[in-house]
């Protein structure tokens, strides 16, 4: 083995191993731990080699989903709210409002609260449209 | 050709972050640049169908914005060993027996940047000479030129440590 390792130095300096040579000579440096400055030589371009991002890389085109997953999100969430509401009517209640003063006092209120939900749906809807322009921006000016 | 940029181009990307890094020494920018180039290969993504080798493609798309990064952000690329001080380090023997990479670092950074090229893309990534002669676009008799010239110089110095004890 030993023989064989020397023979393989002496090609890989003269610049005639090929890749799978380089890769052996790798691995026995790492699987032989010597002190010696080739060992450490070849340990050194192992641990090269093992060097990551530590940020993870952002798929392209992902970005664009977020405006989408809000309006499909705003969509979902209205026909939920619709359906609670027609399933709602056709029950039958304990207590009945006669007065139409009073029933139109209780669906003002009820309305009112929707709207305030659906006008925060629709102001969140509209910043992450904005956002998603900015980021776009941003990366053309970069590019 | 998105499943093509998945399979081709997104493995690759800690590959060209490396490239990158070892261009620019800088861990931030690295990755900002090679963020860059994957906007850049998605936008093109419909040439992948005829690219022959995409990782090498990608490697040379990333040496570009590597320099057009330079340019642009007036960016200086310092070597590791102005950011330290240099004849402490040097002169520490342990230091340098004692952090493999530290020590490798300082070797390649003495070297003209096209040899530091060619030695990164071969013993580093272990790419072919086919693959460096399309990424830095020289042709093969120029890059085994280049290697073996990083390799004596590393070489040297492996024997001066092996001989004294230290590299000068």
């Amino acid at each position: 083995m030993e023989s064989r390792i020397e023979q393989l130095l002496t090609k890989y300096w003269a610049g005639e191993t090929s890749v799978q040579e380089e890769e052996e000579l790798k691995a026995f440096y790492i699987e032989n731990p010597s002190l010696t400055p080739t060992g450490m030589y070849f340990r050194g371009l192992n641990k090269e080699a093992e060097v990551v991002s530590p940020k993870a890389f952002k798929k392209p085109g992902s970005r664009f989903s977020r405006s989408r997953f809000a309006v499909a999100a705003t969509i979902a969430i209205g026909i939920m709210v619709g359906t609670m509401i027609l399933r709602d009517t056709g029950k039958k209640h304990d207590f009945e409002i006669t007065d139409p003063q009073q029933a139109y006092e209780i669906a003002q209120t009820v309305l009112g609260k929707m709207s305030v939900s659906l006008n925060e749906a629709q102001t969140h809807s509209t910043q992450l449209k904005k956002l998603s322009k900015a980021e776009e921006i941003i990366k053309e000016a970069q590019l | 050709m998105s499943s093509l940029f998945e399979q081709n181009v997104l493995p690759a990307s800690q590959r060209m972050y490396r490239y990158a890094l070892s261009i620019l020494k800088d861990a931030d920018s690295a990755h900002d640049v090679v963020q860059e180039c994957l906007v850049k290969i998605w936008n093109k993504r419909e040439m992948l169908q005829k690219v022959d080798n995409t990782e090498a493609w990608a490697m040379r798309i990333t040496r570009n914005q590597c320099f057009d990064w330079v340019k642009t952000n007036r960016f200086t690329i310092l070597p590791r060993e102005q950011e330290e001080e240099p004849d402490q380090v040097k002169a520490d023997h342990d230091t340098l027996m004692g952090d493999q990479q530290k020590w490798l670092a300082l070797v390649l950074e003495t070297l003209p940047q096209k040899q530091q090229e060619v030695f990164h893309l071969r013993e580093i990534d272990g790419m072919t000479y086919q693959e460096i002669s399309e990424i830095l676009s020289l042709n093969l008799s120029e890059v085994k030129v280049n290697l073996h010239r990083a390799r004596s110089k590393v070489r040297s110095v492996l024997q001066k440590i092996e001989a004294y004890g230290i590299a000068n």
